[in-house]
């Protein structure tokens, strides 16, 4: 083995990660080659200083200024979310304002049949007439399909303050038919 | 028996950067700290090491640590978290030397490089010096000057490797090259970065066996 060669090993060498044939042949070249022995030797010092070399500390402020700007990061993108959704529903209003209708209807209605549907049957035959009730409603007001006066029922009630004027919310109190609507009404 | 206050922060000294990471994905902000203890110290001489400036190495530090954390809910245990760490931070160091290398035509640029001429002629005066003693932290300075005296393709290599301590397959991993590319870029820092302090070293380290060996002429190639 030549200087040459030998100097291209000496790294794994002083690794430890040459393979035993070839550290032996580097050995033994070392052995006679005084200029190589320096060369390990230099590199061994080589790495003792590199591993000695001064470190810096993290500086004091170091923590706190990355968690603030965590921190803003953090009230960004709260910030971001918040303008996002208010620009997706100032664009698509209309949308939403149907979609949330219809879903209100459909919610009210399917409610309102699922807890008192029972309770109209049952005291429809005692329905009379709209005056009877202090504050009436006409069940078409609700019902999208309308016109149909099997479904038309006068309810007393107090329709609740809603926030989302159009959107015909009803909160009853009581349910009171009181009949079918009258031809004139 | 139902957990106390809350006042205690809860200790994670003993859970994996893996699982930490993962819980700073759901907003653990108390675990994130507990990486950046971990890892401050590393990132910050790292970027120093590699930039070769202080002020700079913080600021790299601080976006690698800030990009971990704005990733952090889409990490997946898939890689090691200290070899994804590292990759965010020598991408950033890339991105500083690149933007130097931009500038590399300005007046500043041009002080830089007359600075790294100026080694050899240093490490030659301080050799003619009488006592030849070498105060550590003029070493130091030297070692330094020579390790941003490499190519970064060589110096992140060896500063990953000599400096900081990693495995060479952690490094390839880290770099995205194959080990045996790793190994050989080392090998050749090294034999620059002792090419360079072969003066010192033989001045400074007196008393070692080969002492007293005369080089057969300039270290430089």
């Amino acid at each position: 083995m030549d200087c040459k060669k030998v100097e291209t090993l000496l790294s794994d060498l002083v690794d430890g990660t040459l393979d035993d044939r070839s550290r032996r042949e580097v050995e033994e070249h070392l052995a006679k080659c005084k200029d190589c022995r320096h060369e390990r030797e230099n590199l061994i010092k080589t790495l003792a200083t590199l591993k000695a070399i001064d470190r810096i500390d993290v500086p004091s402020d170091f923590v706190q200024t990355l968690r603030k700007r965590i921190d803003e990061f953090e009230s960004a993108k709260k910030a971001l979310m918040l303008t996002t959704l208010l620009a997706f529903v100032r664009h698509h209003r209309k949308a939403i304002v149907s979609g949330a209708a219809a879903f209100v209807v459909a919610f009210g209605v399917t409610a309102y049949f699922v807890t008192h549907i029972g309770h109209v049957e049952q005291v429809a035959e005692q329905a009379t007439t709209p005056q009877q009730a202090s504050r009436t409603y006409i069940m078409n007001d609700i019902l999208p399909t309308g016109g149909d006066s099997a479904n038309t029922v006068y309810i007393t009630g107090d329709r609740e303050p809603d926030p989302f004027r159009e959107l015909p919310t009803y909160v009853f109190d009581e349910v009171k038919p009181v009949g079918l609507i009258p031809d004139d009404f | 028996m139902a957990h106390s206050d809350g006042d205690l922060p809860p200790d994670y000294r003993n859970d994996s950067d893996e699982s930490l990471m993962l819980r700073v994905g759901k907003g653990d902000r108390q675990a994130f700290d507990e990486i950046v203890r971990r890892y401050g110290a590393k990132m910050i001489n790292l970027a120093y090491q590699i930039t070769g400036n202080r002020e700079v190495a913080e600021d790299i530090a601080q976006e690698t640590f800030f990009r971990a954390y704005r990733s952090a809910p889409r990490y997946r245990e898939i890689s090691k978290f200290s070899t994804w760490l590292y990759t965010i931070a020598i991408n950033l160091c890339r991105n500083e030397l690149r933007r130097r290398k931009f500038r590399i035509f300005s007046l500043e640029g041009m002080a830089e490089r007359e600075e790294n001429d100026k080694i050899r002629v240093d490490i030659v005066d301080e050799k003619l010096r009488p006592d030849g003693e070498l105060e550590r932290k003029e070493l130091a300075r030297m070692v330094r000057r020579a390790i941003t005296s490499l190519p970064e393709k060589f110096r992140t290599p060896l500063v990953l490797r000599d400096i900081q301590g990693l495995a060479y397959d952690e490094i390839g991993k880290i770099l995205k090259l194959p080990e045996g590319t790793v190994k050989s870029r080392i090998n050749r820092a090294r034999m620059r970065v002792k090419d360079i302090l072969k003066p010192i070293l033989d001045e400074t380290w007196k008393g070692a066996k080969d002492n007293g060996l005369q080089e057969g002429g300039d270290p430089s190639e």
